[in-house]
């Protein structure tokens, strides 16, 4: 008995020094060391191959959707399994183009109407035909819902029609030019109307039933939602038989599942593991630029921030390139507006430039010579948190001095909604990628801090929404950008970028900025 | 000893009451808003309101507690805010799992750290000893979630011969079983040893090795049984924590846990997933507690000896 107890504590002892050991050997990925396939790959000077027999997909998610129906959440995680459940009427090629997808041709009657033509040999994975009421009660749906109004509240929901049983009119209240846009995204998905009301909605987010090439099977909480391939696809049938979306909340947990081969691609990596993911050759690194810009709030309507002289002072004193690369470990660029350049009508105003001369002299005109104090929100975040720090030192070092408040996510959005945050760095979810999305920060309505209370941005804004002509939408947001930037209501900081991993057998998926790729692209090679 | 059961029962009633005015009030007074999170920043004021009554949260104080201990008696623990789902389907299916992994680490712990106890106390500031404490303290020590992502590059990356997360098979339970256990195995086997130490030296223990009793025996009957009640104290509380505090264990091996369910709900201010969840941690804790009381009069005549003389002395009254 003793010896088994002394051998037991050797083993333990031999584990933890070696664990000890595994993590100077980290920076080296021990390529075929994690090989759990019994297939096997071939070595990595040759071309990569599918593990034999290979018909499961296996993804990972950062966090457990709240809903898988698209009308009744906001969060990329539900629209990431969603693009494999349901459809859109139309989609976005490469270049940009709007195709036909569930609609097989869409005509523009005029600004508010659009009659759209529908497959007629599309069914529910319930085994019922798509009609024209499937897509009405889905506008109409996107139309009401309190999650979905940002992108779809300009359709009218009383009014739009099924014209015959695959003819659907669709009626906006006014011209409403980001229409396409959105209903080419994930937002814009297509439900059964009979399935989604007998079922109720909580339960049908629980269990989608959806047009797409895959159909849902179990969603165990906390842990993984299983798909399988939908027998009466109309369209291209996808590599996979079934598709498991995993939720491992943990990042470098994340990723050490795609190194060892556990799961076939895992979204949203953190900066520290894209080196690793990027250098072994069984993974592949898929970076690009999101579409979510991050800015400075300013409360406009709150002393000192309600003098454009102070405003401007605190953007002269940030040297934005050191923030931005000290914050975002050089995975972002500097922000030169509002929004990302590849959205229409992107202006490059700024950033304003570094003077911290001219910062304290517009300060002393504003009657704060002797200095002044001010609050800066942050929750539990690796990033804001730092550009707290960072501007705590610029701002201090032209007499601005910076309380950080660190307080929780749920606090901070209470407050930030009841007007009470002075400060705070923010990396809103833009919706879809359109300009008028891009800048929902900036409407009179909304309930954010930023307060600025200026009906001429409210004008330009409803200009641009309205204008279908795209160059002089481009012009009116143009405009725009140069405004906001004169009165320096915020002060923009960074363009991130987002990466997610596969492994070498992946291909056709590509970087979405929306952080919602396209599952339906996937091919193994 | 039935009559003590019950009692006991009875007086985890009012606890358990409190446990839940406790919780329903820091929740009540704690910033953030449910609606509001739900919703998300571009939702109208109008809108967050008109979910802030259909949740109930424009309510009273006294009217929401009331409500739901209302709905508690019928077995009702809410909804969750989040997915619509009632709060007591979504805490069993966690529960089992928790309960599962819980299990494991305790048996895991029990069978090392008791033995380990035992050989460090009965060769005591031997090398095995030394040893032993050292690895003890390391195990208390190191923090757990640093544990976790080691025995995954050890197991995961580096041999791969474990897979990294979930819990889809027996092998997905090794890594997760250790990293809860670090600690208990720690506490458990420093528990042991102070405790056979003490009893070691006893005469009882001298008068049995006088009597020519093989050491073996001796060590497992006379000294073992006398040193565990105070072990089993601490085996008690471990499981515990195993149950409600594995959340960073739970987290890294991406385990569908009640810890890191709870922890996910304070901080989206889902609060019936909290109340329900910290409710059913106190029951759980109340039915350990009973169960370990039990047993120490199962290991310990004496303590027997008492429930059944306050017993006897109760009859007693009650003839006189």
């Amino acid at each position: 008995m003793l010896k088994k107890i002394v051998a037991i504590m050797l083993v333990l002892a031999m584990v933890f020094s070696l664990a000890a050991c595994g993590k100077t050997g980290e920076t080296q990925p021990q390529s075929g060391g994690a090989e759990n396939n019994a297939g096997g790959e071939e070595q990595k000077e040759e071309v990569p191959l599918t593990p034999a027999g290979k018909t499961d997909l296996k993804f990972a998610l950062d966090q457990e959707p709240a809903s898988l129906d698209p009308y009744m959440h906001t969060k990329q995680q539900g629209f990431t399994v969603g693009t494999l459940i349901f459809e859109t009427l139309i989609k976005k090629d490469e270049n940009g183009k709007f195709i036909p997808w569930l609609a097989t041709e869409w005509e523009l009657v005029d600004d508010t109407t659009i009659v759209f033509k529908l497959r007629d040999d599309v069914t529910f994975h319930d085994g019922s035909k798509m009609t024209a009421e499937d897509v009405v009660y889905s506008l109409a749906l996107g139309a009401t819902s309190s999650f979905s109004k940002t992108v779809f509240s300009s359709i009218d929901p009383e009014n739009t029609k099924a014209l015959d049983e695959y003819t659907v009119e669709l009626k906006l209240l006014n011209p409403y030019a980001p229409l396409f846009e959105a209903l080419a995204s994930f937002r814009g998905a297509i439900l059964c109307k009979a399935a989604r009301e007998s079922m109720g909605e909580t339960e049908y987010g629980r269990a989608p039933v959806g047009t797409g090439p895959m159909k849902f099977v179990q969603w165990v909480s906390g842990d993984r939602i299983d798909l399988e391939a939908y027998d009466g696809y109309w369209g291209e049938k996808l590599p996979f038989e079934t598709a498991t979306a995993r939720i491992i909340v943990e990042s470098s947990s994340r990723s050490i599942e795609l190194e060892t081969g556990g799961v076939d691609i895992a979204m949203e990596l953190a900066f520290s593991d894209w080196d690793r993911i990027d250098s072994n050759p069984d993974t592949v690194l898929i970076s690009g630029e999101s579409q979510s810009s991050t800015f400075i709030l300013l409360n406009n309507s709150m002393k000192p921030f309600d003098d454009i002289r102070v405003r401007q002072a605190l953007a002269y004193a940030i040297d934005m390139q050191s923030l931005v690369d000290i914050a975002f470990q050089g995975n972002a660029v500097v922000a030169d507006s509002y929004y990302i350049p590849s959205i229409l009508g992107h202006k490059s105003v700024g950033p304003m430039e570094y003077n911290p001369e001219k910062a304290k002299s517009l300060l002393a005109e504003a009657g704060y010579g002797d200095g002044v104090e001010i609050d800066f929100y942050t929750y539990e975040h690796p990033i804001h948190s730092v550009v707290g720090e960072v501007l705590q030192s610029m701002w201090g070092a032209v007499g601005v001095k910076v309380n950080i408040l660190v307080v929780d996510l749920a606090t901070q959005t209470e407050l930030n909604n009841t007007g009470k945050v002075s400060t705070a760095h923010m990396s809103p979810t833009v919706a879809i990628a359109d300009p008028d999305a891009a800048l929902m920060i900036w409407p009179t309505w909304r309930t954010i801090s930023i307060r600025h209370n200026d009906q001429h941005v409210q004008d330009l804004l409803d200009a641009g929404r309205s204008t279908y002509d795209d160059e002089e939408r481009a012009k009116i947001y143009g405009e725009l950008q140069d405004y906001l930037f004169s009165k320096t209501y915020s002060i923009p900081v960074a363009f991130p970028k987002a990466a997610f991993g596969t492994r070498n057998y992946i291909e056709g998926l590509e970087f979405s900025p929306s952080l919602v790729p396209d599952m339906t692209t996937i091919r193994f090679k | 000893m039935l009559n003590y059961i019950f009692k006991r029962i009875l007086v985890a009633i009012p606890v358990l009451l409190g446990v839940t005015l406790l919780v329903f009030t820091m929740l009540y007074f704690t910033e953030g808003d449910p609606a509001r999170l739900i919703l998300g920043d571009t939702a109208t004021e109008e809108e967050v309101e008109a979910l802030r009554d259909e949740l109930g949260l424009n309510d009273s104080f006294i009217k929401q507690y009331v409500n739901y201990l209302g709905g508690i008696a019928k077995g009702d623990f809410g909804t969750d805010y989040i997915t619509g789902r009632p709060v007591r389907d979504e805490i069993m299916e966690r529960l089992g799992t928790t309960l599962k992994l819980a299990v494991a680490s305790i048996i895991f712990s029990i069978v090392v750290a008791i033995p380990a106890g035992i050989i460090s106390a009965i060769r005591q500031y031997s090398v095995i000893d030394i040893v032993t404490m050292v690895i003890v303290l390391l195990g208390n020590s190191m923090p757990n979630f640093w544990l976790a992502l080691m025995l995954i590059l050890f197991f995961s990356v580096f041999l791969g011969v474990l897979p990294a997360s979930g819990l889809y098979g027996i092998e997905y339970y090794i890594m997760p079983v250790i990293g809860i256990s670090a600690g208990a195995i720690a506490t458990i086997t420093r528990m042991t040893r102070s405790s056979m130490l003490e009893v070691i030296r006893q005469d009882y223990i001298r008068t049995a090795r006088a009597k020519g009793q093989s050491e073996f025996i001796i060590i497992l009957k006379h000294a073992l049984k006398n040193a565990l009640i105070p072990v089993i104290t601490v085996i008690g509380i471990q499981f515990t924590v195993a149950v409600g505090g594995a959340v960073v264990n739970e987290q890294v091996f991406a385990i569908p846990g009640l810890g890191k369910f709870l922890v996910d709900a304070i901080k989206s201010r889902n609060y019936q997933v909290v109340q329900g969840g910290v409710l059913v941690i106190a029951i759980i804790c109340s039915i350990v507690n009973l169960a370990i009381d039990l047993l120490y009069a199962f290991i310990d005549p004496r303590i027997k000896n008492q429930y059944q003389r306050s017993k006897k002395i109760k009859m007693a009254k009650e003839v006189r």
